[in-house]
C-alpha cells in the first residue's frame, strides 16, 4: 500500500519563526536563530540542528587593495558577517526569509526562499553585495547545516559527482580489509581518516578533494571538465545529497562535508576563490536541493537493484555448487560482510558481477544460462558488459533464478 | 653518374667533408610551430665509440649550406673520442632536414653571436638585441637590461625575485581548499646571492647562473634539532641566444620550511616594464586587452584561468578560459615585454601580471591570488603500505604518527623542490601577437633534434639495445607500448596536473579497491614516485628514444622532473624516517606514497640517475646536470643511498655517468670498488637477485666489462645470470624482471642458453600485458568501468626487454652463420 504524503503544515510565529512540514520532513526557522535551518527532521528523526555558536550563515570579507598591485588579495579576514533574519514570511508552500549579514559596519542583505518539495529542501538564497562597503571584499559566502552524525566514525559516508562516476568514500575506512600482495602494514589497512571533503565547481571544471582533518592539505582526489553538481552524506540508514541547480552556471560554487564536526557547509562564493568587491559580485541567486534519503546510497546514485534483492545476489555470488566461498567477496571488495559491501562501500551490483568475472566468461556463462541465454567463453569486454546488463535487468524484473 | 676517383677530394673538400669524414641525417621536430624566423634548437647527438674524435671535427648543413653551430661535448668514450655531443644553432622553423658532418678533415666555419663577459662581481650578456647584467649581491634576477640600445631596467629598482611565505602558529588557521589564513604572519623572503656564474659563454647559446638563498624571520622557527632550516636555496640559470631578444629562464627552489607553520604566499620574477609599454593584453587563443592599470590572470586549475583588471583598489574579473597557453604582454609605442610560463596550466596555479602604476610585470610561479602553496602532509596517520609501518599493524584504528618516534613527520616536505622555466621577450613594436606567441609555444615545446632511432641504437652509446623497427615484434612492442598510452591517456582524463603532480603517475586501478579509477590515496602504491614501478623514468625516456616521439619524450620528461624535484629531498638534513635525528639525504627520493612526500623511506632508488642522464645528453639541460651530480654527491656522501639501495647500483650507475662526463680515471675507479665490492657474488633467491638486476648493479657490470674490454668479471656475470634462469625464476613473482640478465649475460658470455631464456620467457610478458586495462579495453573505452581489468606495467620490464631484442636479434645472426 503506497503511504499517504502528509499535507503541508505551515505554522507562523512572527517573533519566533517558522515550522515547515511535509512529508517525511519537518523544519524550523527561527528569527533569533542560527541565521538559515535551525531544526531539520526526517521522518522523526533529528538530521540537523543549529549549534550555539555556530554561525550558520556567514559572509567573510577581505580588505580591499589600498591602491598598490600586492595588496590586492590579502590571505587574513577583516570581517565575518553573520546572517540575522529580519523577517519571515509565507509565500505558499515556501518560507521566505529576509535579512541582513551584519558585522564590523558592514552588511549585506539576502532574501532566501525555502520549500519543501518531493522529498527535499530546496533552498533559493539571494544576495546582494551590490552595495558592500567599498572597504572590502567578499572572500566568503556560505551556508552551513549542521548534521546530527552518528557516534560510529565507520558509518560517516561521503560520495561526491564525477564527471563519468561517483566518488564514494568513508571517514574511517579501517574496518575492512584491503587484499593484495606486498601491503607491509597488512593485514590491516591504515587508512588515513578523511575527516572532511568537498567538491569546488569552476567555471569549466570541478575539482573533488578531502582531507584528513581540518589542519592539513587538501588531497586532490578527482577533477575533470563539467559540472555533476552533488555531494552526498550518509550512514547506513539515512543521509542528504546536496544538489545544486544549473551548476555550471552557477560556478564557482563549493560545498564541503565536515564529518567529524558534523558541517555541510554550501559555499556560493568559495574561500579559495579570489576576493571580489561587492559590485562586481553584484546580486548573486543561487539554489540547491537538499534531498534526504532512507539509505546510504546517494539520492543521485541509486542501487541498480532493490537492496534485498542485491543482498541475496551477493549470497548467491558467496555460494559454491559444493561449499561457501565468502572469500570470492573477501579477496574482491576486502570483506564477505554483506551488508558492508551494500550500505558502507555501496558498490554497485553491476561492479561486483565485473569484479567477480573481469570479463572472464566462464562463470558468466552459468549466470546467463539460468535465465536462458548463452554467451560465448572469453568474449570482448563489451559484450560481456552487455550480457551483464541483460542479467542485471532480467533479475530485476523476475528476481533471482 | 659515379664521380671519378680523381674529382672525389675536390668534391669533398667543396662541400667541407675531407676524405674521413661521415655523415648523419638529423631530423628537427617543431612540434608545429610556425615562425618566420629563426629560433634556437639545443639538441644532443651519441656517436659510436672512435667515431669522433675532436668536437670540432663536426659541421652542420640545411639544404647544403653550413649553419652556425656550438658545440659541447657532454660525455666521452674511454678512449677519448666523443659519446655525445650537444649542438647549438638556429633554424627557421619548417627546417626539418639537417646533415652533420664529422670526422677528420671536417671543418665549420666560425660561430659568431653572443658576446659575454664576466667579471668580478657581474656578469654580462650581450646577445645584439638584448644586453643584461646579472650581479653578484644584486637582486637574483636580471639587474641591469637594454634593448636594443636602450635601458630598459636598472639595478636596485625594487624586488625582482622573491618568494613571500605566510606563517601561522597553528596548521589550523589554515583550513584545506581555502585561500583565508587566520593569524598568519606575512613573512616576505630577504635575497642573498651566493655566486652568479658564467656557465656557458656562446657564441651561440650562453648561459649564466645564479646561486642564493631567499631567507625569512619566521620561516623554519619551529623546527628543532637542525641549523639547515628557513632559508631555501635557489638557482636560476638564464639562457641567452645569439641575436635573439628572449631569455629562457629556469627557476629552481628548495622548501627548508615546517611544513604545518610555513606556506608559499607568493614567488615571483619581476621587471620593469619598458619606457612606454603602456598597452597590457593576454595573448593565448583570444587576445585579451583589460583597460585598467593593473591585470593579471591566474591560472588556477588544469581547465580554468581568468584574467582580472584593477585600479589597485577594487578587482574585476574580465575573462573566463581552459587552459591558457600563451603569454603577458605589456606593449607600447617603444619596447614591449612578453612573459609566459612553460607549461602553465599543468603546473597550476600560475600567474602573469602587469602593473602600469608601478611599472613592473611578473611571472608568479605561484600567484598571491590562489590559496598558499602548501606543504603539508596529506595524513597525520599512516597510510597504507608506507615504509616504516605503525607500531600495532592488528589496530583497526588509523595508527597516528607517535610523538616519540616520528615527531617531524610534519617535516616530510622539507627539502622538496620545483623547476619551472620561464620566458621573457623584449620585442619593438612591430612584433605581432602571433609571432610572441609562437615564440613562446616554441619555449613551451621546445624543436627537438631527432637522429634516428637506428643511429641512437646502434651507436651503442646507451648499452645494446634494438630500436622500435616498424612490423617487428608487433606483439612485444604493443605490450610496451600500451601502458604508456594509458598513463597518457591517465594524464589528462584524471587531471595528473598542478604543482605537485604534474609527471606523477599513479600505478593502480581496479586493484584494491573495485573504483574503476586510480587507487591515488593508497600509500604504497598511490603515486609511484620513481620507485614503486621500477626505474620508470629510464623506461620512458628509452621508449621515446626508440622511436623518436615528441609526445613521449615530453611525457618522460614530466615524469623525470616531478621524480627528481617533489618527490626527492635536495636539503642536507632530513628527519631520518621522520624522526628526530636529521641526517643527509640530499638526492635521496621518497619511494612511493599517497602524497610525493608522504612515505618516510627516503632512498636513491627512486632517483635512479640512468633516466635523466639519458635526457641531459638529449638536451643538455642544466638542471638535470644538477641532479645529477646531486645524486652522485649522495652516492659518495652516503654510500646506503639513503636505505641501503646504493650499492644495488645507483651509486655505481652515478660513478658511471661521471667517468662519461669527465673522462676521469677517479670515476672508473669509483665504479670499479662499486663493482668489485657488489653483492652480486652472493645474490640468490628470487629476492636478492630481483633486486641487484631492478636496481641497475648488473647493468653496470656489464657496461663496464663492455667500456673497459675487462673479462675477468665475466665469470660473475655468468654466475649472476645463472641465478636468474628460468627455471629457477618462472613461477616467481619477480620472473619478469631478468630480461636484462640474460641480455647482458648473452653479449658477454656469448652461451647461447641466454638468448633462449629471452625467448623463453618474453610470451609471459606478451600474456601478462594482455590482461591488463591497456590492452583489454580499446581505447574508446578507456579508462573502463569500475571492478573492470586491472592496470599493468613494469618499469624494469619495459626498460630491459629492448635490450634483451638487442641479445635476441645478435643470437639470430650468430645462428645464421
Amino acid at each position: 500500500m503506497r503511504r499517504l504524503v502528509p499535507l503541508l503544515a505551515l505554522i507562523v510565529s512572527p517573533a519566533l519563526g517558522a515550522e515547515l512540514r511535509h512529508g517525511d520532513l519537518a523544519l524550523v526557522v527561527r528569527r533569533d536563530g542560527c541565521g538559515f535551518i535551525d531544526s531539520l527532521r526526517f521522518q522523526g528523526r533529528q538530521v540537523a540542528a543549529a549549534r550555539e555558536g555556530l554561525g550558520a550563515a556567514t559572509v567573510t570579507l577581505t580588505p580591499a587593495g589600498d591602491g598598490s598591485g600586492d595588496s590586492l588579495f590579502p590571505l587574513a579576514p577583516a570581517a565575518t558577517l553573520r546572517a540575522a533574519i529580519e523577517r519571515l514570511e509565507v509565500e505558499g508552500h515556501a518560507l521566505v526569509a529576509t535579512g541582513r549579514y551584519v558585522g564590523e559596519g558592514a552588511s549585506v542583505p539576502f532574501a532566501r526562499r525555502i520549500e519543501l518539495a518531493d522529498g527535499a529542501v530546496v533552498v533559493r538564497e539571494e544576495a546582494d553585495f551590490s552595495r558592500l562597503d567599498a572597504r572590502f571584499h567578499v572572500a566568503e559566502h556560505v551556508l552551513r547545516l549542521p548534521l546530527a552524525v552518528c557516534g560510529d566514525e565507520h558509518l560517516r559516508m561521503f560520495a561526491f559527482g564525477c564527471a563519468d562516476r561517483a566518488e564514494l568514500f568513508r571517514m574511517d575506512m579501517n574496518d575492512i580489509h584491503r587484499g593484495g600482495k606486498q601491503l607491509i602494514s597488512a593485514p590491516r589497512g591504515h587508512w588515513p581518516y578523511w575527516d572532511l571533503g568537498g567538491v569546488l565547481q569552476l567555471p569549466t571544471s570541478y575539482r573533488v578533494w578531502r582531507a584528513n582533518h581540518a589542519d592539513t592539505m587538501a588531497y586532490p582526489v578527482d577533477e575533470g571538465q563539467g559540472a555533476p553538481g552533488w555531494a552526498d552524506y550518509s550512514e547506513v540508514d539515512w543521509g542528504v545529497t546536496a544538489v545544486v541547480e544549473r551548476p555550471a552556471d552557477a560556478a564557482p560554487w563549493a560545498i564541503e562535508i565536515d564529518a567529524r564536526q558534523g558541517l555541510l557547509a554550501i559555499a556560493p562564493r568559495p574561500a579559495s576563490q579570489l576576493p571580489l568587491p561587492g559590485p562586481e559580485l553584484g546580486r548573486r541567486p543561487f539554489a540547491f536541493r537538499l534531498v534526504l534519503h532512507t539509505t546510504s546510497w546517494p539520492a543521485t546514485m541509486p542501487c541498480e537493484l532493490p537492496l534485498d534483492l542485491y543482498a541475496a545476489l551477493l549470497k548467491d555470488m558467496a555460494t559454491g555448487r559444493d561449499r561457501p566461498m565468502p572469500w570470492v567477496l573477501y579477496r574482491l571488495v576486502g570483506t564477505a560482510h554483506i551488508p558492508t559491501i551494500i550500505h558502507r562501500e555501496r558498490v554497485q551490483p553491476s561492479t561486483m558481477l565485473r569484479t567477480l568475472y573481469r570479463g572472464d566468461a566462464w562463470q558468466m556463462q552459468a549466470r546467463m544460462k539460468s535465465i536462458g541465454r548463452s554467451v560465448p567463453r572469453n568474449q570482448p569486454m563489451a559484450q560481456w558488459e552487455e550480457a551483464a546488463r541483460e542479467y542485471l535487468e532480467v533479475i530485476r524484473q523476475r528476481g533471482l533464478p | 653518374m659515379q664521380p671519378s676517383r680523381a674529382l672525389l677530394p675536390i668534391l669533398l673538400l667543396a662541400a667541407g667533408l675531407a676524405a674521413g669524414g661521415q655523415s648523419l641525417s638529423l631530423r628537427l621536430d617543431w612540434g608545429g610551430a610556425a615562425l618566420g624566423r629563426p629560433f634556437p634548437v639545443t639538441g644532443g647527438v651519441p656517436f659510436a665509440r672512435g667515431a669522433l674524435a675532436d668536437a670540432d671535427a663536426v659541421r652542420l648543413t640545411a639544404r647544403g649550406r653550413p649553419l652556425p653551430l656550438q658545440a659541447e661535448v657532454l660525455a666521452w668514450w674511454p678512449d677519448g673520442s666523443v659519446k655525445w655531443l650537444l649542438l647549438d644553432f638556429q633554424a627557421a622553423p619548417g627546417l626539418e632536414r639537417l646533415t652533420l658532418d664529422y670526422g677528420p678533415g671536417v671543418e665549420r666555419p666560425p660561430a659568431r653571436g653572443i658576446v659575454a663577459r664576466a667579471e668580478a662581481d657581474a656578469v654580462t650578456v650581450d646577445t645584439g638585441p638584448l644586453k643584461f647584467r646579472v650581479r653578484e649581491g644584486g637582486s637574483g634576477f636580471i639587474d641591469d637590461l637594454w634593448f636594443r640600445g636602450t635601458r630598459v631596467a636598472a639595478a636596485g629598482e625594487g624586488r625582482r625575485h622573491f618568494m613571500d611565505f605566510v606563517h601561522t602558529d597553528s596548521p589550523a588557521d589554515y583550513r584545506p581548499m581555502s585561500r583565508l589564513v587566520r593569524g598568519g604572519r606575512p613573512d616576505a623572503s630577504t635575497l642573498v646571492v651566493d655566486a652568479v656564474i658564467l656557465e656557458k659563454r656562446g657564441p651561440l647559446h650562453a648561459v649564466v647562473r645564479v646561486d642564493g638563498r631567499t631567507t625569512y624571520r619566521h620561516v623554519g622557527s619551529t623546527i628543532e634539532g637542525t641549523e639547515a632550516k628557513g632559508a631555501c636555496p635557489f638557482r636560476l640559470r638564464l639562457h641567452a641566444y645569439a641575436g635573439q631578444s628572449f631569455l629562457r629562464v629556469e627557476h629552481f627552489f628548495v622548501y627548508e620550511g615546517d611544513g604545518d607553520h610555513d606556506f608559499v604566499r607568493a614567488l615571483g620574477l619581476r621587471l620593469p616594464l619598458p619606457p612606454g609599454a603602456s598597452t597590457i593584453r593576454f595573448i593565448g587563443d583570444a587576445v585579451v586587452r583589460p583597460e585598467q592599470p593593473v591585470a593579471g590572470l591566474c591560472q588556477q586549475s588544469a581547465d580554468d584561468f581568468q584574467v582580472w583588471a584593477s585600479d589597485g583598489r577594487a578587482v574585476q574579473v574580465v575573462h573566463l578560459g581552459g587552459r591558457f597557453e600563451g603569454v603577458l604582454d605589456v606593449a607600447g609605442e617603444g619596447a614591449g615585454l612578453a612573459m609566459g610560463v612553460k607549461e602553465l596550466w599543468q603546473n597550476h596555479a600560475k600567474g602573469l601580471r602587469a602593473d602600469l602604476q608601478a611599472r613592473h610585470a611578473t611571472i608568479y610561479l605561484w600567484p598571491p591570488e590562489a590559496p598558499p602553496l602548501d606543504f603539508r602532509r596529506h595524513a597525520r596517520e599512516w597510510s597504507v603500505g608506507e615504509t616504516g609501518e605503525p607500531d600495532d599493524k592488528r589496530s583497526d584504528k588509523p595508527a597516528p604518527f607517535r610523538a616519540q618516534r616520528r615527531p617531524n613527520y610534519r617535516l616530510a616536505s622539507k627539502g622538496t623542490g620545483k623547476t619551472h622555466y620561464a620566458f621573457i621577450h623584449l620585442h619593438g613594436p612591430e612584433e605581432k601577437p602571433r609571432d610572441i606567441r609562437a615564440l613562446h609555444a616554441l619555449v613551451d615545446h621546445r624543436p627537438l633534434l631527432w637522429a634516428s632511432p637506428a643511429h641512437y641504437a646502434r651507436s651503442l652509446a646507451l648499452g645494446r639495445y634494438r630500436e622500435r623497427v616498424p612490423g617487428e615484434h608487433e606483439a612485444l612492442e604493443e605490450a610496451l607500448d600500451a601502458p604508456i598510452r594509458f598513463w597518457r591517456f591517465s594524464q589528462d582524463h584524471f587531471r595528473w596536473y598542478g604543482i605537485w603532480l604534474y609527471g606523477n603517475l599513479c600505478q593502480c586501478i581496479n586493484t584494491y579497491l573495485p573504483i574503476g579509477r586510480w587507487e591515488r590515496s593508497f600509500g604504497r602504491w598511490g603515486w609511484a614516485n620513481g620507485d614503486s614501478m621500477g626505474r620508470l623514468g629510464y623506461a620512458l625516456v628509452l621508449q621515446a628514444l626508440r622511436k623518436c616521439e615528441r609526445a613521449d619524450l615530453e611525457f618522460a620528461e614530466s615524469y623525470l622532473y616531478n621524480v627528481h624535484d617533489v618527490c626527492s629531498v635536495h636539503s642536507p638534513a632530513y628527519p631520518e624516517h621522520f624522526g628526530s635525528h636529521f641526517a643527509y639525504f640530499k638526492g635521496t627520493s621518497h619511494r612511493h606514497g599517497a602524497w610525493p612526500w608522504a612515505c618516510p623511506y627516503t632512498g636513491i632508488r627512486g632517483s635512479h640517475p640512468v633516466g635523466a642522464k639519458i635526457y641531459y645528453y638529449l638536451t643538455g639541460e642544466g638542471h638535470v646536470r644538477d641532479i645529477l651530480d646531486e645524486v652522485t654527491q649522495l652516492a659518495l656522501t652516503r654510500p646506503s643511498g639513503g636505505m641501503g639501495d646504493g650499492p644495488l647500483g645507483p651509486n655505481a650507475q652515478a660513478f658511471l655517468y661521471k667517468w662519461e662526463t669527465t673522462g676521469e680515471a677517479r670515476w672508473r675507479e669509483k665504479l670499479e670498488e662499486e663493482l668489485t665490492g657488489s653483492s652480486l657474488q652472493d645474490a640468490s633467491g628470487g629476492w636478492e637477485v630481483m633486486l641487484h638486476a631492478a636496481f641497475g648493479i648488473y647493468n653496470a657490470l656489464e657496461e663496464y666489462m663492455e667500456l673497459t674490454g675487462d673479462r675477468s668479471l665475466a665469470p660473475l656475470a655468468a654466475r649472476f645470470a645463472d641465478q636468474a634462469m628460468p627455471e629457477k625464476m618462472k613461477r616467481h613473482w619477480t620472473r619478469l624482471g631478468y630480461y636484462r640478465v640474460y641480455a647482458a649475460a648473452y653479449n658477454i658470455t656469448g652461451q647461447r642458453k641466454y638468448a633462449e631464456a629471452i625467448e623463453q620467457m618474453l610470451p609471459l610478458y606478451i600474456e601478462e600485458a594482455r590482461k591488463s586495462i591497456a590492452l583489454k579495453l580499446p581505447p574508446e573505452a578507456w579508462p573502463g568501468k569500475a571492478g573492470g581489468p586491472r592496470f599493468f606495467a613494469d618499469g624494469n620490464s619495459i626498460r630491459d626487454i629492448p635490450f634483451a631484442l638487442y641479445a635476441l636479434h645478435a643470437a639470430r645472426k650468430e645462428g645464421q652463420r
